[in-house]
Protein backbone atom coordinates (compact mmCIF):
# COMPACT_ATOMS: atom_id res chain seq x y z
CA UNK A 1 0.00 0.00 0.00
CA UNK A 2 1.58 3.31 -1.43
CA UNK A 3 0.67 7.13 0.57
CA UNK A 4 -1.78 7.97 -1.47
CA UNK A 5 -3.41 4.31 -1.29
CA UNK A 6 -3.51 5.01 2.47
CA UNK A 7 -4.18 9.07 2.67
CA UNK A 8 -7.12 8.44 0.41
CA UNK A 9 -8.52 5.41 2.96
CA UNK A 10 -7.92 8.17 6.17
CA UNK A 11 -10.20 10.39 3.59
CA UNK A 12 -12.54 7.74 3.63
CA UNK A 13 -12.38 7.39 7.42
CA UNK A 14 -12.42 10.82 8.25
CA UNK A 15 -9.26 9.51 9.96
CA UNK A 16 -6.25 12.34 10.98
CA UNK A 17 -2.89 11.29 11.14
CA UNK A 18 0.45 12.66 11.32
CA UNK A 19 2.95 11.94 8.70
CA UNK A 20 5.51 10.28 11.04
CA UNK A 21 2.25 7.86 12.11
CA UNK A 22 1.97 6.39 8.25
CA UNK A 23 4.64 3.74 8.34
CA UNK A 24 3.06 2.38 11.31
CA UNK A 25 -0.54 2.26 9.81
CA UNK A 26 0.86 0.64 6.61
CA UNK A 27 2.01 -2.08 8.42
CA UNK A 28 -0.80 -2.86 10.23
CA UNK A 29 -3.18 -2.65 7.51
CA UNK A 30 -0.53 -4.41 4.83
CA UNK A 31 -1.43 -7.47 7.93
CA UNK A 32 -5.35 -7.11 7.04
CA UNK A 33 -4.85 -6.80 3.56
CA UNK A 34 -2.66 -9.69 3.59
CA UNK A 35 -5.26 -11.75 5.27
CA UNK A 36 -7.95 -10.56 2.74
CA UNK A 37 -6.01 -11.67 0.33
CA UNK A 38 -5.81 -15.06 1.60
CA UNK A 39 -9.77 -15.14 1.55
CA UNK A 40 -9.86 -13.48 -2.11
CA UNK A 41 -7.86 -16.93 -3.03
CA UNK A 42 -10.08 -19.38 -1.72
CA UNK A 43 -12.09 -21.31 -4.07
CA UNK A 44 -15.56 -20.33 -3.31
CA UNK A 45 -17.39 -21.13 -6.42
CA UNK A 46 -20.82 -22.32 -6.07
CA UNK A 47 -20.93 -21.03 -2.58
CA UNK A 48 -23.76 -18.80 -1.43
CA UNK A 49 -21.91 -15.54 0.93
CA UNK A 50 -22.81 -15.59 4.05
CA UNK A 51 -24.49 -12.05 4.76
CA UNK A 52 -25.30 -12.81 8.51
CA UNK A 53 -24.26 -15.49 10.78
CA UNK A 54 -27.28 -15.50 12.56
CA UNK A 55 -29.85 -17.67 11.16
CA UNK A 56 -32.41 -15.49 12.18
CA UNK A 57 -35.39 -13.91 9.54
CA UNK A 58 -35.61 -10.24 10.43
CA UNK A 59 -38.41 -8.70 12.45
CA UNK A 60 -40.39 -5.90 11.10
CA UNK A 61 -43.33 -3.70 12.42
CA UNK A 62 -46.47 -2.79 11.40
CA UNK A 63 -46.83 0.82 9.80
CA UNK A 64 -48.16 2.26 12.74
CA UNK A 65 -46.94 6.01 14.07
CA UNK A 66 -45.21 6.45 17.57
CA UNK A 67 -44.17 10.00 18.33
CA UNK A 68 -40.91 10.04 20.06
CA UNK A 69 -40.15 13.69 18.25
CA UNK A 70 -37.84 15.55 21.42
CA UNK A 71 -37.32 18.17 18.64
CA UNK A 72 -36.17 20.71 21.53
CA UNK A 73 -33.33 17.84 23.31
CA UNK A 74 -31.96 16.73 19.72
CA UNK A 75 -31.35 20.57 19.08
CA UNK A 76 -29.86 21.47 22.34
CA UNK A 77 -27.26 18.29 22.08
CA UNK A 78 -25.99 19.59 18.42
CA UNK A 79 -22.97 22.05 18.51
CA UNK A 80 -25.11 24.66 16.50
CA UNK A 81 -28.67 24.97 16.02
CA UNK A 82 -31.07 27.91 15.82
CA UNK A 83 -34.62 27.25 16.73
CA UNK A 84 -36.09 24.64 14.23
CA UNK A 85 -32.52 23.44 12.70
CA UNK A 86 -29.37 21.83 12.86
CA UNK A 87 -26.55 24.26 12.09
CA UNK A 88 -23.32 23.32 9.70
CA UNK A 89 -20.67 24.70 7.95
CA UNK A 90 -21.42 25.65 4.59
CA UNK A 91 -21.90 23.17 2.50
CA UNK A 92 -21.97 24.33 -0.78
CA UNK A 93 -19.57 27.34 -1.69
CA UNK B 1 -42.14 4.59 -32.23
CA UNK B 2 -39.75 2.61 -34.53
CA UNK B 3 -36.59 1.91 -33.38
CA UNK B 4 -34.45 3.35 -36.20
CA UNK B 5 -36.57 6.23 -35.99
CA UNK B 6 -34.13 7.21 -32.85
CA UNK B 7 -30.79 7.28 -34.20
CA UNK B 8 -29.79 11.01 -34.67
CA UNK B 9 -27.16 12.25 -37.08
CA UNK B 10 -25.39 8.49 -37.10
CA UNK B 11 -25.81 8.33 -33.54
CA UNK B 12 -28.07 5.77 -31.33
CA UNK B 13 -28.27 7.17 -27.71
CA UNK B 14 -28.85 4.39 -25.20
CA UNK B 15 -30.65 5.52 -22.10
CA UNK B 16 -31.91 4.46 -18.74
CA UNK B 17 -33.12 5.62 -15.97
CA UNK B 18 -32.84 5.28 -11.92
CA UNK B 19 -36.41 6.96 -10.47
CA UNK B 20 -36.58 7.48 -6.76
CA UNK B 21 -40.39 6.86 -5.35
CA UNK B 22 -41.17 7.81 -1.96
CA UNK B 23 -43.93 5.52 -0.53
CA UNK B 24 -47.02 6.46 0.77
CA UNK B 25 -46.52 5.57 4.01
CA UNK B 26 -47.38 6.29 7.87
CA UNK B 27 -43.98 6.07 9.01
CA UNK B 28 -40.25 5.93 8.32
CA UNK B 29 -38.58 2.84 6.81
CA UNK B 30 -37.04 1.95 9.82
CA UNK B 31 -38.54 4.33 12.67
CA UNK B 32 -41.83 4.84 13.56
CA UNK B 33 -41.83 8.84 13.07
CA UNK B 34 -44.17 10.01 11.04
CA UNK B 35 -43.92 9.98 7.26
CA UNK B 36 -44.82 13.43 5.91
CA UNK B 37 -43.76 16.56 3.65
CA UNK B 38 -44.03 20.25 4.53
CA UNK B 39 -44.61 19.53 8.72
CA UNK B 40 -42.15 22.26 10.72
CA UNK B 41 -38.71 21.37 10.40
CA UNK B 42 -37.32 18.56 12.51
CA UNK B 43 -40.52 17.80 14.14
CA UNK B 44 -40.87 14.25 12.38
CA UNK B 45 -37.55 12.72 13.86
CA UNK B 46 -37.07 9.97 15.83
CA UNK B 47 -34.40 8.58 18.10
CA UNK B 48 -33.42 6.68 15.37
CA UNK B 49 -33.51 9.00 12.40
CA UNK B 50 -30.94 10.75 14.67
CA UNK B 51 -28.66 7.93 14.14
CA UNK B 52 -28.03 8.10 17.86
CA UNK B 53 -26.12 5.49 19.35
CA UNK B 54 -27.32 2.13 20.81
CA UNK B 55 -30.86 2.60 18.52
CA UNK B 56 -32.05 -0.10 16.51
CA UNK B 57 -33.43 0.12 12.89
CA UNK B 58 -37.06 -1.91 12.58
CA UNK B 59 -38.04 -2.43 9.37
CA UNK B 60 -41.65 -0.99 8.57
CA UNK B 61 -43.65 -4.02 7.21
CA UNK B 62 -45.85 -1.26 5.14
CA UNK B 63 -43.21 -0.51 2.61
CA UNK B 64 -42.21 -4.06 2.58
CA UNK B 65 -45.83 -4.41 1.00
CA UNK B 66 -45.55 -1.74 -1.29
CA UNK B 67 -42.42 -3.22 -2.95
CA UNK B 68 -44.29 -6.39 -3.33
CA UNK B 69 -47.01 -4.59 -5.18
CA UNK B 70 -44.43 -3.01 -7.54
CA UNK B 71 -42.67 -6.30 -8.04
CA UNK B 72 -46.12 -7.63 -8.60
CA UNK B 73 -47.68 -5.11 -11.11
CA UNK B 74 -44.40 -5.85 -13.15
CA UNK B 75 -44.16 -9.23 -13.20
CA UNK B 76 -40.97 -9.46 -11.65
CA UNK B 77 -39.52 -11.93 -9.40
CA UNK B 78 -40.02 -10.91 -5.33
CA UNK B 79 -37.15 -11.60 -3.20
CA UNK B 80 -37.17 -15.07 -0.97
CA UNK B 81 -34.84 -12.91 1.36
CA UNK B 82 -33.93 -9.87 0.78
CA UNK B 83 -30.47 -8.15 2.54
CA UNK B 84 -29.85 -4.61 3.82
CA UNK B 85 -26.86 -2.77 2.67
CA UNK B 86 -25.23 -0.59 3.77
CA UNK B 87 -23.86 2.61 2.04
CA UNK B 88 -21.17 4.79 3.86
CA UNK B 89 -20.18 8.31 3.22
CA UNK B 90 -19.92 11.55 5.01
CA UNK B 91 -22.96 14.45 4.07
CA UNK B 92 -24.32 16.53 7.32
CA UNK B 93 -27.86 15.21 6.17
CA UNK B 94 -27.06 11.92 6.90
CA UNK B 95 -26.06 11.78 10.25
CA UNK B 96 -25.66 7.76 10.85
CA UNK B 97 -22.43 8.23 7.94
CA UNK B 98 -24.36 5.60 6.28
CA UNK B 99 -27.59 4.98 3.90
CA UNK B 100 -28.98 1.87 4.69
CA UNK B 101 -30.01 0.26 1.35
CA UNK B 102 -30.40 -2.76 -0.99
CA UNK B 103 -27.55 -3.56 -3.30
CA UNK B 104 -27.15 -7.50 -3.73
CA UNK B 105 -30.40 -8.49 -2.64
CA UNK B 106 -33.12 -6.29 -3.86
CA UNK B 107 -36.73 -6.61 -2.57
CA UNK B 108 -37.89 -7.27 -6.70
CA UNK B 109 -35.67 -8.05 -9.55
CA UNK B 110 -36.34 -8.43 -13.57
CA UNK B 111 -39.55 -6.48 -13.94
CA UNK B 112 -41.42 -5.65 -17.21
CA UNK B 113 -42.65 -2.59 -17.62
CA UNK B 114 -45.12 -2.00 -20.96
CA UNK B 115 -44.92 0.91 -22.91
CA UNK B 116 -47.31 -0.34 -25.81
CA UNK B 117 -44.97 0.21 -28.49
CA UNK B 118 -41.42 -1.95 -26.28
CA UNK B 119 -40.97 -3.20 -23.44
CA UNK B 120 -39.12 -2.22 -20.81
CA UNK B 121 -36.99 -4.18 -18.81
CA UNK B 122 -36.59 -3.40 -14.60
CA UNK B 123 -33.17 -4.72 -13.41
CA UNK B 124 -34.38 -4.24 -10.17
CA UNK B 125 -36.29 -2.65 -7.76
CA UNK B 126 -34.62 -1.62 -3.99
CA UNK B 127 -35.62 -0.43 -0.72
CA UNK B 128 -33.71 2.43 0.73
CA UNK B 129 -33.76 5.26 3.18
CA UNK B 130 -34.06 8.79 2.13
CA UNK B 131 -31.60 11.73 3.42
CA UNK B 132 -32.35 14.53 5.42
CA UNK B 133 -32.78 18.06 3.55
CA UNK B 134 -30.00 20.63 3.81
CA UNK B 135 -30.60 24.73 2.51
CA UNK B 136 -28.24 26.85 2.41
CA UNK B 137 -29.50 30.48 1.91
CA UNK B 138 -30.96 31.15 5.38
CA UNK B 139 -27.22 32.35 6.74
CA UNK B 140 -24.27 33.30 5.06
CA UNK B 141 -21.69 31.10 6.84
CA UNK B 142 -24.21 28.05 7.73
CA UNK B 143 -26.03 25.47 6.21
CA UNK B 144 -29.06 24.41 8.17
CA UNK B 145 -30.37 20.61 8.52
CA UNK B 146 -33.74 19.21 8.53
CA UNK B 147 -34.52 15.95 9.27
CA UNK B 148 -38.03 15.24 8.86
CA UNK B 149 -37.36 13.72 5.46
CA UNK B 150 -34.47 11.61 6.87
CA UNK B 151 -35.50 8.11 6.85
CA UNK B 152 -38.53 8.12 4.66
CA UNK B 153 -38.68 5.00 2.76
CA UNK B 154 -37.94 4.96 -0.86
CA UNK B 155 -38.30 2.84 -3.86
CA UNK B 156 -35.41 2.88 -5.71
CA UNK B 157 -36.61 1.62 -9.83
CA UNK B 158 -33.53 1.07 -11.81
CA UNK B 159 -34.29 0.12 -15.90
CA UNK B 160 -32.21 -1.81 -18.01
CA UNK B 161 -30.03 0.90 -20.46
CA UNK B 162 -33.08 -0.20 -23.36
CA UNK B 163 -34.65 3.22 -23.60
CA UNK B 164 -33.09 4.68 -27.39
CA UNK B 165 -34.60 8.34 -27.06
CA UNK B 166 -35.38 11.56 -24.94
CA UNK B 167 -39.28 10.61 -25.79
CA UNK B 168 -39.34 6.99 -25.14
CA UNK B 169 -37.47 8.31 -21.50
CA UNK B 170 -40.66 10.19 -21.01
CA UNK B 171 -43.25 7.93 -21.89
CA UNK B 172 -41.39 5.23 -19.34
CA UNK B 173 -41.47 7.55 -17.05
CA UNK B 174 -44.93 8.62 -16.98
CA UNK B 175 -45.65 4.54 -17.05
CA UNK B 176 -43.58 4.25 -13.77
CA UNK B 177 -45.27 7.27 -12.57
CA UNK B 178 -48.74 5.69 -13.53
CA UNK B 179 -47.92 2.37 -12.11
CA UNK B 180 -47.18 3.58 -8.30
CA UNK B 181 -49.89 5.88 -8.88
CA UNK B 182 -52.50 3.28 -9.32
CA UNK B 183 -50.46 0.86 -6.61
CA UNK B 184 -51.14 3.95 -4.23
CA UNK B 185 -47.39 3.54 -2.82
CA UNK B 186 -46.45 6.50 -3.73
CA UNK B 187 -48.23 10.04 -4.75
CA UNK B 188 -45.65 10.45 -7.78
CA UNK B 189 -45.49 14.20 -7.27
CA UNK B 190 -41.96 15.31 -8.77
CA UNK B 191 -42.60 18.94 -7.62
CA UNK B 192 -42.78 18.20 -4.23
CA UNK B 193 -39.90 15.32 -4.86
CA UNK B 194 -42.16 12.44 -3.70
CA UNK B 195 -40.90 10.96 -7.59
CA UNK B 196 -37.24 11.67 -8.26
CA UNK B 197 -34.73 10.47 -11.28
CA UNK B 198 -31.33 9.96 -12.70
CA UNK B 199 -30.71 9.33 -16.05
CA UNK B 200 -27.97 7.15 -17.59
CA UNK B 201 -26.94 8.57 -21.00
CA UNK B 202 -24.39 7.38 -23.87
CA UNK B 203 -24.04 7.21 -27.01
CA UNK B 204 -22.96 5.35 -30.02
CA UNK B 205 -22.90 3.81 -33.56
CA UNK B 206 -26.01 2.08 -34.50
CA UNK B 207 -24.01 -1.22 -35.51
CA UNK B 208 -21.63 -1.18 -32.11
CA UNK B 209 -21.71 -4.10 -30.13
CA UNK B 210 -20.55 -1.92 -27.40
CA UNK B 211 -22.18 0.90 -25.00
CA UNK B 212 -20.35 4.25 -24.97
CA UNK B 213 -19.05 5.84 -21.98
CA UNK B 214 -22.23 6.65 -20.49
CA UNK B 215 -22.83 9.92 -17.92
CA UNK B 216 -24.99 10.29 -15.28
CA UNK B 217 -27.43 13.60 -14.98
CA UNK B 218 -29.12 13.95 -11.56
CA UNK B 219 -31.56 16.48 -10.65
CA UNK B 220 -34.48 15.81 -13.06
CA UNK B 221 -37.63 17.34 -11.58
CA UNK B 222 -40.30 17.26 -13.83
CA UNK B 223 -41.12 15.41 -16.96
CA UNK B 224 -40.23 18.23 -19.19
CA UNK B 225 -37.24 18.53 -18.12
CA UNK B 226 -36.29 14.82 -18.34
CA UNK B 227 -36.79 15.11 -21.91
CA UNK B 228 -34.91 18.62 -22.57
CA UNK B 229 -31.85 16.99 -20.13
CA UNK B 230 -31.10 13.98 -22.20
CA UNK B 231 -31.75 15.53 -25.47
CA UNK B 232 -29.30 17.95 -24.19
CA UNK B 233 -27.02 15.37 -22.66
CA UNK B 234 -27.29 13.61 -26.27
CA UNK B 235 -26.05 16.51 -28.03
CA UNK B 236 -22.92 17.45 -26.16
CA UNK B 237 -21.77 13.64 -26.06
CA UNK B 238 -21.79 14.27 -30.10
CA UNK B 239 -20.14 17.56 -30.04
CA UNK B 240 -17.23 15.95 -28.38
CA UNK B 241 -17.44 12.04 -30.57
CA UNK B 242 -17.27 14.20 -33.50
CA UNK B 243 -14.66 16.21 -32.86
CA UNK B 244 -12.66 13.06 -32.00
CA UNK B 245 -12.60 13.53 -28.13
CA UNK B 246 -13.60 11.45 -25.25
CA UNK B 247 -16.68 10.83 -22.69
CA UNK B 248 -15.42 10.85 -19.49
CA UNK B 249 -17.54 8.98 -16.95
CA UNK B 250 -18.65 11.13 -14.45
CA UNK B 251 -22.12 12.43 -12.79
CA UNK B 252 -23.47 15.89 -14.38
CA UNK B 253 -26.01 17.99 -12.34
CA UNK B 254 -29.07 19.63 -14.76
CA UNK B 255 -29.95 23.01 -14.49
CA UNK B 256 -33.25 23.68 -15.86
CA UNK B 257 -32.77 27.58 -15.84
CA UNK B 258 -29.67 27.74 -18.12
CA UNK B 259 -31.08 24.65 -19.78
CA UNK B 260 -27.45 22.56 -19.69
CA UNK B 261 -25.81 20.00 -17.35
CA UNK B 262 -22.56 20.50 -16.24
CA UNK B 263 -20.11 18.76 -14.24
CA UNK B 264 -20.64 18.42 -10.69
CA UNK B 265 -17.75 19.43 -8.86
CA UNK B 266 -14.56 16.50 -9.55
CA UNK B 267 -13.71 14.92 -6.51
CA UNK B 268 -10.67 14.49 -5.81
CA UNK B 269 -10.72 10.88 -4.86
CA UNK B 270 -13.49 8.42 -7.08
CA UNK B 271 -16.62 7.74 -4.85
CA UNK B 272 -16.06 4.28 -2.96
CA UNK B 273 -19.10 3.24 -0.66
CA UNK B 274 -17.53 0.37 1.18
CA UNK B 275 -20.94 -1.53 1.05
CA UNK B 276 -21.69 -4.15 3.50
CA UNK B 277 -24.51 -6.16 4.32
CA UNK B 278 -26.03 -4.42 7.55
CA UNK B 279 -25.08 -5.81 11.47
CA UNK B 280 -28.20 -4.12 12.55
CA UNK B 281 -30.94 -6.13 10.33
CA UNK B 282 -30.79 -9.76 9.61
CA UNK B 283 -31.57 -11.21 6.56
CA UNK B 284 -35.52 -10.85 5.81
CA UNK B 285 -37.33 -13.20 4.33
CA UNK B 286 -40.59 -12.93 2.19
CA UNK B 287 -43.15 -15.99 2.41
CA UNK B 288 -45.22 -16.87 -0.23
CA UNK B 289 -48.26 -16.18 1.98
CA UNK B 290 -47.23 -12.97 2.58
CA UNK B 291 -46.73 -12.30 -1.20
CA UNK B 292 -50.38 -13.62 -1.67
CA UNK B 293 -52.17 -11.31 0.67
CA UNK B 294 -50.12 -8.10 -0.62
CA UNK B 295 -51.55 -9.51 -3.96
CA UNK B 296 -55.37 -10.17 -2.94
CA UNK B 297 -55.18 -6.27 -1.46
CA UNK B 298 -54.31 -4.46 -5.02
CA UNK B 299 -56.51 -2.25 -6.97
CA UNK B 300 -56.87 -2.96 -10.83
CA UNK B 301 -53.84 -1.93 -12.15
CA UNK B 302 -54.41 0.08 -15.77
CA UNK B 303 -54.49 -2.08 -18.57
CA UNK B 304 -56.47 -4.11 -16.27
CA UNK B 305 -58.94 -0.89 -16.44
CA UNK B 306 -58.74 0.25 -19.79
CA UNK B 307 -60.07 -3.55 -21.01
CA UNK B 308 -62.92 -3.39 -18.23
CA UNK B 309 -63.99 0.03 -19.65
CA UNK B 310 -64.60 -0.76 -23.22
CA UNK B 311 -66.19 -3.93 -22.31
CA UNK B 312 -68.36 -2.70 -19.35
CA UNK B 313 -69.37 1.09 -20.83
CA UNK B 314 -68.36 -0.17 -24.42
CA UNK B 315 -65.78 2.72 -25.11
CA UNK B 316 -63.24 2.39 -27.40
CA UNK B 317 -59.80 2.15 -27.31
CA UNK B 318 -58.65 5.78 -27.27
CA UNK B 319 -61.37 7.03 -24.74
CA UNK B 320 -60.57 3.86 -22.12
CA UNK B 321 -56.83 4.38 -22.35
CA UNK B 322 -57.59 8.86 -22.06
CA UNK B 323 -59.74 7.93 -19.04
CA UNK B 324 -57.45 5.49 -17.39
CA UNK B 325 -54.48 7.40 -17.66
CA UNK B 326 -54.98 9.06 -14.46
CA UNK B 327 -56.42 6.71 -11.77
CA UNK B 328 -58.30 9.83 -10.40
CA UNK B 329 -59.61 10.74 -13.62
CA UNK B 330 -61.18 7.51 -14.13
CA UNK B 331 -62.14 6.73 -10.18
CA UNK B 332 -64.37 9.67 -11.38
CA UNK B 333 -65.74 8.52 -14.69
CA UNK B 334 -66.82 5.85 -12.87
CA UNK B 335 -68.52 7.60 -10.19
CA UNK B 336 -70.00 9.56 -12.78
CA UNK B 337 -71.44 6.80 -15.44
CA UNK B 338 -73.25 5.34 -12.13
CA UNK B 339 -76.61 7.65 -13.40
CA UNK B 340 -75.85 8.77 -16.63
CA UNK B 341 -75.08 7.59 -20.47
CA UNK B 342 -71.34 5.94 -20.51
CA UNK B 343 -70.26 7.47 -23.83
CA UNK B 344 -71.42 10.99 -23.33
CA UNK B 345 -69.96 11.30 -20.30
CA UNK B 346 -67.01 9.96 -21.46
CA UNK B 347 -66.98 12.13 -24.40
CA UNK B 348 -67.40 15.36 -21.79
CA UNK B 349 -64.42 14.51 -19.51
CA UNK B 350 -62.36 13.82 -22.18
CA UNK B 351 -63.29 16.78 -24.10
CA UNK B 352 -63.89 19.67 -21.88
CA UNK B 353 -63.14 19.03 -18.83
CA UNK B 354 -59.82 17.91 -19.68
CA UNK B 355 -59.84 21.15 -21.81
CA UNK B 356 -60.26 23.14 -18.34
CA UNK B 357 -57.93 21.06 -16.29
CA UNK B 358 -55.22 21.58 -18.66
CA UNK B 359 -56.06 25.10 -19.13
CA UNK B 360 -56.38 25.80 -15.65
CA UNK B 361 -53.09 23.13 -14.40
CA UNK B 362 -55.72 21.91 -12.08
CA UNK B 363 -55.80 18.34 -11.07
CA UNK B 364 -59.96 16.91 -10.23
CA UNK B 365 -59.09 16.81 -6.78
CA UNK B 366 -58.09 20.65 -6.55
CA UNK B 367 -60.97 21.89 -8.76
CA UNK B 368 -64.86 22.73 -7.76
CA UNK B 369 -66.24 19.99 -10.24
CA UNK B 370 -67.52 17.31 -7.89
CA UNK B 371 -68.72 13.93 -9.90
CA UNK B 372 -72.79 13.92 -8.96
CA UNK B 373 -72.61 17.65 -10.12
CA UNK B 374 -71.16 16.26 -13.44
CA UNK B 375 -73.20 13.69 -13.86
CA UNK B 376 -75.78 16.24 -13.41
CA UNK B 377 -74.68 18.01 -16.52
CA UNK B 378 -74.68 14.55 -18.61
CA UNK B 379 -78.23 13.46 -17.57
CA UNK B 380 -79.83 17.14 -18.54
CA UNK B 381 -77.69 17.09 -22.09
CA UNK B 382 -78.68 13.70 -22.79
CA UNK B 383 -82.19 14.49 -21.77
CA UNK B 384 -82.09 17.43 -24.28
CA UNK B 385 -82.72 19.96 -21.19
CA UNK B 386 -80.13 21.65 -22.81
CA UNK B 387 -78.15 22.43 -25.46
CA UNK B 388 -74.28 21.22 -25.65
CA UNK B 389 -73.43 24.83 -26.54
CA UNK B 390 -75.02 25.95 -22.59
CA UNK B 391 -73.69 22.90 -21.39
CA UNK B 392 -70.26 24.57 -21.94
CA UNK B 393 -70.96 27.67 -20.15
CA UNK B 394 -72.36 25.90 -17.43
CA UNK B 395 -69.62 23.29 -17.08
CA UNK B 396 -67.37 26.74 -16.40
CA UNK B 397 -70.06 28.57 -14.33
CA UNK B 398 -69.60 24.80 -12.34
CA UNK B 399 -66.07 25.28 -12.92
CA UNK B 400 -65.43 28.76 -10.89
CA UNK B 401 -68.31 28.71 -8.78
CA UNK B 402 -69.08 24.89 -8.02
CA UNK B 403 -73.06 25.77 -7.76
CA UNK B 404 -75.40 23.45 -8.59
CA UNK B 405 -76.31 22.06 -12.19
CA UNK B 406 -80.31 22.51 -11.62
CA UNK B 407 -79.64 25.52 -9.87
CA UNK B 408 -77.55 27.43 -12.74
CA UNK B 409 -80.24 26.47 -15.09
CA UNK B 410 -83.02 27.72 -13.26
CA UNK B 411 -81.27 31.33 -11.85
CA UNK B 412 -80.18 31.77 -16.02
CA UNK B 413 -83.11 30.66 -17.45
CA UNK B 414 -80.85 28.34 -19.20
CA UNK B 415 -83.48 25.88 -20.07
CA UNK B 416 -83.85 24.55 -23.88
CA UNK B 417 -86.76 25.36 -25.70
CA UNK B 418 -87.94 22.42 -27.05
CA UNK B 419 -91.36 23.79 -27.72
CA UNK B 420 -92.11 23.49 -31.22
CA UNK B 421 -94.69 26.32 -31.18
CA UNK B 422 -92.24 28.63 -29.35
CA UNK B 423 -89.16 27.49 -31.88
CA UNK B 424 -91.75 28.38 -34.91
CA UNK B 425 -92.82 31.46 -33.67
CA UNK B 426 -88.46 32.71 -33.75
CA UNK B 427 -88.28 30.60 -36.88
CA UNK B 428 -91.19 33.16 -38.68
CA UNK B 429 -89.93 36.27 -37.70
CA UNK B 430 -86.44 35.73 -38.48
CA UNK B 431 -87.75 34.80 -42.71
CA UNK B 432 -89.99 37.22 -42.46
CA UNK B 433 -86.82 40.07 -40.99
CA UNK B 434 -84.89 38.40 -43.85
CA UNK B 435 -86.53 38.49 -46.90
CA UNK B 436 -84.03 38.39 -49.34
CA UNK B 437 -81.83 35.82 -47.98
CA UNK B 438 -84.60 33.61 -47.97
CA UNK B 439 -85.27 34.26 -51.57
CA UNK B 440 -81.10 33.89 -52.27
CA UNK B 441 -81.27 30.15 -50.41
CA UNK B 442 -84.34 29.20 -52.44
CA UNK B 443 -82.53 30.35 -55.44
CA UNK B 444 -79.57 27.64 -54.68
CA UNK B 445 -77.33 29.42 -52.18
CA UNK B 446 -77.67 26.77 -49.72
CA UNK B 447 -75.19 27.85 -47.57
CA UNK B 448 -77.22 30.37 -45.77
CA UNK B 449 -79.20 27.54 -44.18
CA UNK B 450 -76.22 28.14 -41.29
CA UNK B 451 -76.62 31.83 -41.58
CA UNK B 452 -80.82 31.05 -40.62
CA UNK B 453 -79.85 28.68 -37.62
CA UNK B 454 -77.56 30.83 -36.40
CA UNK B 455 -79.92 33.51 -36.38
CA UNK B 456 -82.31 31.65 -34.21
CA UNK B 457 -79.51 30.32 -31.96
CA UNK B 458 -78.79 34.17 -31.40
CA UNK B 459 -82.52 34.93 -30.72
CA UNK B 460 -82.92 32.31 -28.32
CA UNK B 461 -79.43 32.75 -26.61
CA UNK B 462 -78.37 29.24 -27.59
CA UNK B 463 -81.45 27.69 -25.84
CA UNK B 464 -83.03 26.67 -28.94
CA UNK B 465 -82.78 23.37 -29.53
CA UNK B 466 -80.41 22.31 -32.56
CA UNK B 467 -82.40 19.99 -33.99
CA UNK B 468 -85.75 20.92 -33.73
CA UNK B 469 -84.11 24.10 -35.08
CA UNK B 470 -82.93 22.35 -38.28
CA UNK B 471 -85.85 20.41 -38.65
CA UNK B 472 -88.38 23.29 -38.69
CA UNK B 473 -86.37 25.57 -40.73
CA UNK B 474 -85.91 22.91 -43.43
CA UNK B 475 -89.68 22.13 -43.40
CA UNK B 476 -90.07 26.03 -43.46
CA UNK B 477 -87.74 26.86 -46.53
CA UNK B 478 -88.47 24.02 -48.77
Amino acid sequence: MDKIELKNLLFLARIHAEEREYPEITKKLTNTFNLIDEMNNLDLQGLEPLNNPLELNNVSREDEEKNRNQKDKFLDQSPESDDDHFMVPKIIE
Amino acid sequence: MAQNDTVINGWQPVIGLEVHVQLLTNTKLFSPAKNKFGEDANSLVDLIDMGLPGVLPVLNEGAMNQGIKFGLATSAKIAETMIFDRKNYFYPDLPKGYQITQLHYPIVKDGIVDLGYKKVRIHQAHLEEDAGKSMHDQYDSNSVIDLNRSGVPLLEIVSEPDLRSAQEAVDYLKKIHQIITYLDISDGNMSQGSMRCDANVSIMRPDSKEYGTRAEIKNINSFKFVEKAINHEIKRQMKILEAGGEIEQETRLYDAVKDETRSMRTKEFANDYRYFPCPDLVPTHISKEQIEHVKNTMDELPEEKEKRFKDQYKLDDYDSKVLCAEKETAKFYEEVVQNCDPQIAAKWIIGELNALLNKNELSLADSKITSSNFAALILKISDGTISGKIAKDILEDIWESGNAVSDIIDSKGLKQISDTGEIEKVIDEILENNKSQVEAYKSGKDKLFGFFVGQVMKATQGKANPGMVNQLLKDKLS
